[in-house]
């Protein structure tokens, strides 16, 4: 037997087969917190249970969507890597949908290294490195974990942060 | 990574405390006529008297349909949920709420 929650559940299936024609003009913020500890099990788990390219990944949130990253390459000779990042204070989701992280100059040629690499192993699909920029297409992204249908929702994406934590506030709209 | 997203459902969301959803869904009346349909049947395919099904953390009831990711049990959604407002217009009614971690 189904409860008041599978009920609903179904519902909300059969919404998003028809395109969410039940419930036009439906609007949607959400303020996501996610913090340094949570981020970085969560990254300690994906390096664990994949092919990464590296041995061990830390992130620290510093505020203002300043980002450090520590990463510890697997690659024979390649030492560690300290990458200072800036995120998009706002990203609007129905341009065309990538997040632009810029690698700062504080991060040396660390940018360019991280391209070369790139030759050597080719990030997932709908991720780009440059020596400047870490680009996220989400459309893809979310298409490869078969939420592409939910793209034309998603309006905006605005990140804040204070130190150890930073805030993602998204914006999702039905038409 | 499983057992992440166990974790991040057995502390009902603490990992993300000062989550913060807030929206507006105006429900079209086929839409609501729909759901009271669909509470119906599934409280008449109810039998009391044969073994009850799987209960869940906190009395709740696992839905059949459930996925494979464990669920935060509905009283504890029901305290994040901090405003629920109803306004009714034309062939529909829109649904105000505000949930918070």
């Amino acid at each position: 037997m189904k409860d008041f929650r599978g009920v609903l559940q179904d519902l909300l299936a059969q919404e998003r087969l028809r395109q969410f024609a039940g419930i036009q003009g439906a609007s949607l913020k959400i303020v996501l917190p996610l913090r340094e500890d949570f981020v970085n099990t969560a990254i300690a788990a994906g390096i664990a249970n994949g092919d990464a390219p590296v041995k061990e990944a830390r992130i620290q949130f510093h505020g203002g969507g300043r980002i450090s990253v520590e990463i510890n390459p697997k690659l024979f000779l390649v030492p560690n890597i300290r990458l200072e990042l800036r995120a998009p204070e706002i990203t609007d989701l129905q341009q065309d949908g990538t997040v632009r992280i810029q690698i700062l100059p504080e991060s040396g040629a660390i940018g360019l290294l991280l391209q070369t690499l790139n030759f050597l192993k080719r990030p997932p699909e709908g991720i780009t490195i440059t020596a400047t920029l870490i680009s996220l297409h989400l459309p893809t992204l979310l298409e490869r974990q078969n939420r592409g249908d939910l793209v034309p929702y998603l309006k905006q994406l605005m990140v804040t942060g204070q130190p150890g934590t930073l805030f993602l506030h998204l914006q999702c709209e039905v038409p | 990574m499983q057992e992440l997203i166990e974790r991040i459902m057995a502390n009902g969301l603490a990992d993300f405390a000062g989550l913060e959803i807030t929206g507006s869904i105006p429900l079209k009346q086929e839409l609501i006529n729909e759901a009271i349909q669909g509470f119906l049947q599934a409280a008449q395919q109810e039998k009391p008297d044969t073994e009850p099904p799987a209960e869940s953390h906190e009395g709740t009831t696992a839905p059949a349909e459930a996925s494979a990711a464990p669920a935060i049990p509905t009283s504890e959604l029901l305290k994040m949920v901090k405003k629920v407002e109803v306004q009714a217009k034309e062939g529909k009614l829109v649904l105000n709420f505000e949930i918070r971690r």
